[in-house]
C-alpha cells in the first residue's frame, strides 16, 4: 500500500513527465543536425564522380601565383547537414583530403581538393560507414579506419586507398581490435587507447595496422571514472595520452612503443575536469609537450620535460571555454592551437591560438570565422607550412588555409596575450575586416626581458593531519561521523582541500576544508558537500610561513570563498545539517582566530538554489566594502556590506526578463566593478537583437 | 569487438534510446526542473548519437549520459530558476501541490532526484543507480534522508 507521500510524489512525477514528454529519435536527429537551420536540406547523394563546388565565401584576398596570401575560405560541398564527424590530412603535395558525413545519414565522403585552398578538387563516392580516422602515408594515399560496412559484411574497416584521391582500395576487417585505432605511426604502428569492459583504462599497441599479430595492453588506470581525452603516438612510437580521472586531467607517456617497459604518469591538472573537457597535446620538436585545454577561459600547460613532471600554466585571454580543441606544431615548432566556442545561441566562433615562443607567455588568437554553427572541425598544416581547417556551417564544408603561421592575415579579429608584463593587454576581435585595434606597446624596450625573475619555491607548510577512526561497516549510514584526533589539527587527509590564502597586515591566513567521505563513496568520486558524512572548516594562521595553528570556523559547513577588508576577513560558504539540507553562511574574524557566523537575515535568499555557484558565484572585498554576487531566489543579484555581517541588496537596473550571471568583480578603492554576463531567458532565446539593461 | 553495419549500428541506438531515454530524462528533470531537465537529456542523447561508437562500449552508458546532462545543463542554469517546478502558464490542468514543489526544491539535488526516481516515477533503486551512475546504497541513503526530510517538511506520519 502506498503512503500519501508517495502518492503525492507520483502525481508530481506525472505532472512532470507530462510537460517533459519523451524524446525521439528524429528530435535528437535534429539537434545534432543543428535545428536552427530553415533552409531545406540539401541531400548528399554524391555520384562516383563530382565536380567539387566551389564557392569563395570570405575575404579573399589571392595574388595569383604569389607565394604570400591572406586567410582564404572555400566551400567543398554545400548542404546544412553536411559535414558532421569531419577529417583532413593534408599529402605530401599539400593536397587536402577530407571525410565527412552527412548529419542526417549514414555515410562518409572522401573529398579530394586538387590545389591546396580546396578551391577546386572531386568529391567521390561516400563509403557506408561513419567515424573515419585518416592518416597520410608518405606517398599520398590515405589509410582510413572506418566503422561501417564493405558490401554486406559489417564491420570497423581499414581502407588502404590506392591512389590519393582514394577512388579505389582494399579493406581489411579489424573487428578483433577492442576499439578503432586513435593513432597510426608511419612505421605502421597503431594505437588504441579505451576502457576495457572490467573499467580499467587500457592502452593497446601493435605493430602492424591491423593488429594481425595480436594486440600489447598495458593497464594504467583502473579507476571507473576516467575518459580518455586524446591518445596519439610520439615522433619514437611511444604512446601519448591525456585523460581526465576525477576532476583531474592526467598525462601517460608509456616508455616504449609498446608500453611494455611501463610508463610516466603526471596530474597536469586539477579542478573543474570532467569527461568532455575539450583538451589536446602537441610535443614540440624538444620533445616536450604543450597541452591546451578548455577550463578556466582556456588555458595552456607547458610541461617542463618530457613526462611532465611539473608545469607551468599560462592563461590564453579572457573568453569562453572552448567546446572542442585540436592542437598541433606549426612550420616554426610553435605550438598552434584551434578551438570553436558559441558566443551567443545563433553563432558559433572558430579561433586560432598560437604562442609567439616556446614559453606561451605570448601570443595571438585569431578569429577566423563568425556566424554559422561550426560543430565539427579537423585541422591540420598544409602545404606550406600554413594551417588548414577543415569545419561544418550550416553552409555546408569549409576549408580555410591560413596566410600565414598564426591565422592572422586576414582574420576576422586578433586578440594578444602577453602576460611578460604587468598585466594582460588583450584586444577583441571584430566582426569586420582585419584587426582594428593594436595591442598597447609595452613601456620601455619591446625586447626587454621578463619582468620578474622568480626564485626558488620553498616548501613550508603541510595541512595534512591524522584522521583518527574507523568504519565498522561500507553500507553503515548511521555510523557517527569520524571526529579528528585530539591532539591533531583541523585538517584532515587526504580529503582536505584548499580554499584561499589571503593576507590579513602581517598575517598569513589559510583556510581549509575537510571532506568526510561516506565510506561507500568511490576513492575516485569528486566529493560535494552532500556526499560529506561532515564537513570542517578549518582557517590557519602564521606570521612566519612556517609555524600555523588552526581554528575551526565551522563544522558542518564549507568553505567557498574567503576575502579581505578593513573589518577584517569574511569567508562565504554554507552549512548543513545531517540531511545534507544547506544554507547560506557568512563567518567574519578580525584575525583568523575567532569567528563568528552572521545573522542570515540580511544574507541573500538561496534556500531554494545550488548556494554556491549558482545562487553567489562570487565574493571579494577590499578596502572598506565586501561584495557578494550571484542571483538569488528574489531575483537579487549584488549585496553590499561594510562589515561582513550586515548585507545589503544592490538594485543595477538590469532590464526586466535578464538574469545576470556575475563573472568577476573587484572593490576597488571602494568602487564596485563588474563583468555581468545576461543571459537570455528562454522565451527570449530566439530574440535577435537583446534589449538593453 | 563490437561490429555493426550502419543499420545495425541505428538500431541498437534505438533499443538504447528505448532503454535509456526515460530514466535519463527523468534524471535529469528531478534535478533541473522540467525545462532545463528535458533540454539537457535532449543534449545528452544528442551526444550519444554523434558518440555511439564510444558509447556503445560502455559499461553503463547511462549513466555517462546522465554526467553529459549535468554538464549541458550547467550552461542553461543561469537562465532560469531551475529548480522550480512551477506549472507552465497556459496549463489548466490541475498542478502538484505547491507545498510538495516547495519541499522537494528544500532537498539536496541528489535527494530530490533519488526519491523522484524511486517514488515518483517507480524505478526500482538498481535502474536509478545505473542511471546516476552511482552505488544503490546510495541511493538507498539519498532516498532515505528525503523521506524522512519531507515528513517533517509536509508534516505527514504516514509511514506505511
Amino acid at each position: 500500500m502506498l503512503s500519501d507521500l508517495e502518492t503525492r510524489l507520483q502525481q508530481h512525477a506525472a505532472g512532470l513527465e507530462s510537460v517533459a514528454p519523451r524524446i525521439d529519435l528524429p528530435e535528437i536527429r535534429s539537434i545534432v543536425a543543428a535545428a536552427s537551420t530553415k533552409d531545406a536540406r540539401v541531400p548528399i547523394h554524391v555520384g562516383n564522380r563530382k565536380t567539387v563546388v566551389a564557392l569563395v565565401v570570405l575575404a579573399v584576398v589571392v595574388v595569383a601565383a604569389a607565394v604570400t596570401y591572406a586567410l582564404r575560405s572555400e566551400t567543398v560541398e554545400e548542404g546544412p547537414s553536411i559535414g558532421a564527424f569531419i577529417e583532413i590530412a593534408v599529402d605530401h603535395e599539400g593536397l587536402p583530403f577530407l571525410a565527412y558525413s552527412d548529419a542526417e545519414e549514414v555515410g562518409t565522403t572522401f573529398a579530394k581538393c586538387a590545389d591546396r585552398f580546396c578551391a577546386r578538387g572531386t568529391v567521390f563516392s561516400h563509403f557506408d560507414g561513419m567515424f573515419p580516422t585518416i592518416v597520410m602515408r608518405d606517398d599520398g594515399r590515405p589509410l582510413i579506419w572506418i566503422d561501417g560496412r564493405d558490401g554486406v559484411e559489417e564491420g570497423p574497416w581499414l581502407l588502404d586507398c590506392d591512389n590519393p584521391a582514394c577512388t579505389a582500395y582494399s579493406t581489411t576487417p579489424i573487428a578483433h581490435m577492442p576499439m578503432p585505432p586513435s593513432d597510426i605511426a608511419e612505421s605502421g604502428r597503431t594505437l588504441m587507447a579505451y576502457r576495457d569492459p572490467a573499467g580499467d583504462l587500457v592502452i593497446g599497441t601493435c605493430a602492424d595496422t591491423a593488429c594481425a599479430d595480436g594486440i600489447e595492453r598495458s593497464v594504467v588506470d583502473d579507476a571507473r571514472h576516467v575518459n580518455v581525452i586524446r591518445a596519439f603516438l610520439d615522433e619514437s612510437d611511444r604512446p601519448v595520452l591525456i585523460f581526465v580521472r576525477g576532476s583531474e586531467l592526467h598525462f601517460v607517456r608509456c616508455t616504449a612503443p609498446d608500453c611494455s617497459t611501463g610508463y610516466d604518469r603526471n596530474v597536469i591538472a586539477n579542478g573543474d575536469f570532467e569527461d568532455l573537457t575539450p583538451a589536446d597535446v602537441v610535443i614540440g620538436s624538444d620533445g616536450v609537450p604543450w597541452i591546451a585545454h578548455g577550463r578556466y577561459g582556456n588555458q595552456i600547460v607547458r610541461c617542463s620535460n618530457e613526462v611532465c613532471a611539473s608545469t607551468e600554466t599560462v592563461p590564453l585571454g579572457a573568453g569562453e571555454n572552448a567546446w572542442t580543441l585540436s592542437a598541433m606544431l606549426g612550420s616554426d615548432e610553435l605550438p598552434l592551437f584551434v578551438y570553436n566556442w558559441s558566443d551567443s545561441d545563433d553563432t558559433m566562433v572558430l579561433k586560432v591560438a598560437r604562442c609567439s615562443d616556446p614559453s606561451c607567455m605570448k601570443g595571438t588568437i585569431a578569429t577566423i570565422h563568425r556566424g554559422s554553427r561550426v560543430t565539427s572541425f579537423s585541422a591540420t598544416l598544409g602545404g606550406v607550412g600554413k594551417p588548414v581547417i577543415a569545419f561544418r556551417t550550416d553552409d555546408g564544408v569549409l576549408a580555410i588555409t591560413c596566410g600565414d603561421a598564426a591565422c592572422t592575415d586576414g582574420a576576422l579579429g586578433v586578440a594578444r596575450w602577453d602576460h611578460t608584463e604587468s598585466s594582460v593587454a588583450t584586444t577583441l576581435p571584430t566582426d569586420d575586416g582585419p584587426p582594428t585595434t593594436g595591442v598597447s606597446p609595452p613601456p620601455g624596450d619591446p625586447a626587454s626581458g621578463p619582468l620578474f625573475e622568480p626564485g626558488a619555491w620553498t616548501r613550508i607548510a603541510d595541512f595534512d593531519t591524522i584522521f583518527d577512526c574507523t568504519w565498522e561497516s561500507d553500507d553503515d549510514a548511521s555510523a557517527p561521523p569520524c571526529k579528528p584526533a585530539a591532539s591533531s589539527a583541523l585538517g584532515l587527509s587526504p580529503d582536505v582541500q584548499p580554499v584561499a590564502i589571503v593576507n590579513l597586515e602581517d598575517t598569513l591566513v589559510v583556510v581549509t576544508q575537510t571532506c568526510q567521505r561516506p565510506p561507500n563513496l568511490q576513492a575516485d568520486e569528486p566529493e560535494s558537500v552532500f556526499d560529506c558524512t561532515a564537513s570542517w572548516a578549518t582557517s590557519w594562521i602564521s606570521v612566519d610561513g612556517t609555524n600555523w595553528s588552526p581554528s575551526l570556523i565551522a563544522e558542518m559547513g564549507w568553505v567557498e570563498w574567503l576575502v579581505t577588508g578593513e573589518a577584517g576577513l569574511v569567508a562565504v560558504g554554507q552549512t548543513c545539517d545531517a540531511d545534507g539540507s544547506c544554507i547560506l553562511a557568512v563567518w567574519t574574524s578580525p584575525d583568523g582566530v575567532t569567528w563568528l557566523q552572521t545573522a542570515t537575515d540580511s544574507l541573500p535568499n538561496c534556500t531554494e538554489l545550488e548556494i554556491t555557484f549558482q545562487c553567489i558565484t562570487g565574493v571579494v572585498g577590499g578596502a572598506d566594502h565586501y561584495v557578494m554576487h550571484g542571483h538569488d531566489a528574489n531575483d537579487d543579484a549584488l549585496w553590499l556590506s561594510a562589515d561582513g555581517t550586515r548585507w545589503q541588496s544592490i538594485d543595477m537596473g538590469l532590464a526586466d526578463g535578464y538574469v545576470p550571471f556575475g563573472q568577476t568583480a573587484w572593490n576597488i578603492q571602494g568602487r564596485v566593478v563588474g563583468l555581468i554576463q545576461c543571459m537570455r531567458t528562454p522565451d527570449q532565446r530566439r530574440s535577435p537583437v537583446p534589449p538593453r539593461g | 569487438m563490437v561490429t555493426a553495419s550502419t543499420t545495425e549500428l541505428e538500431k541498437r541506438f534505438s533499443t538504447f534510446l528505448g532503454d535509456v531515454e526515460e530514466r535519463l530524462r527523468r534524471a535529469l528533470i528531478a534535478r533541473y526542473g522540467p525545462e532545463v531537465g528535458r533540454e539537457a537529456a535532449a543534449e545528452a542523447l544528442a551526444y550519444a548519437w554523434e558518440h555511439w561508437v564510444k558509447l556503445d562500449k560502455m559499461n553503463n552508458p547511462g549513466g555517462y549520459l546522465y554526467r553529459v546532462g549535468q554538464s549541458r545543463a550547467r550552461k542553461f542554469r543561469s537562465k532560469t530558476r531551475p529548480l522550480r517546478s512551477d506549472p507552465p502558464a497556459d496549463t489548466t490542468e490541475p498542478w502538484f501541490e505547491p507545498s510538495l514543489a516547495e519541499s522537494l526544491d528544500r532537498l539536496s539535488s541528489k535527494q530530490r532526484t533519488a526519491v523522484m526516481m524511486i517514488h515518483g516515477y517507480g524505478h526500482t533503486f538498481e535502474e536509478t543507480a545505473q542511471a546516476l551512475g552511482v552505488t544503490r546504497s546510495t541511493v538507498q541513503r539519498h532516498v532515505d534522508r528525503a523521506m524522512v526530510k519531507l515528513r517533517t517538511d509536509l508534516e505527514v506520519s504516514d509511514v506505511v
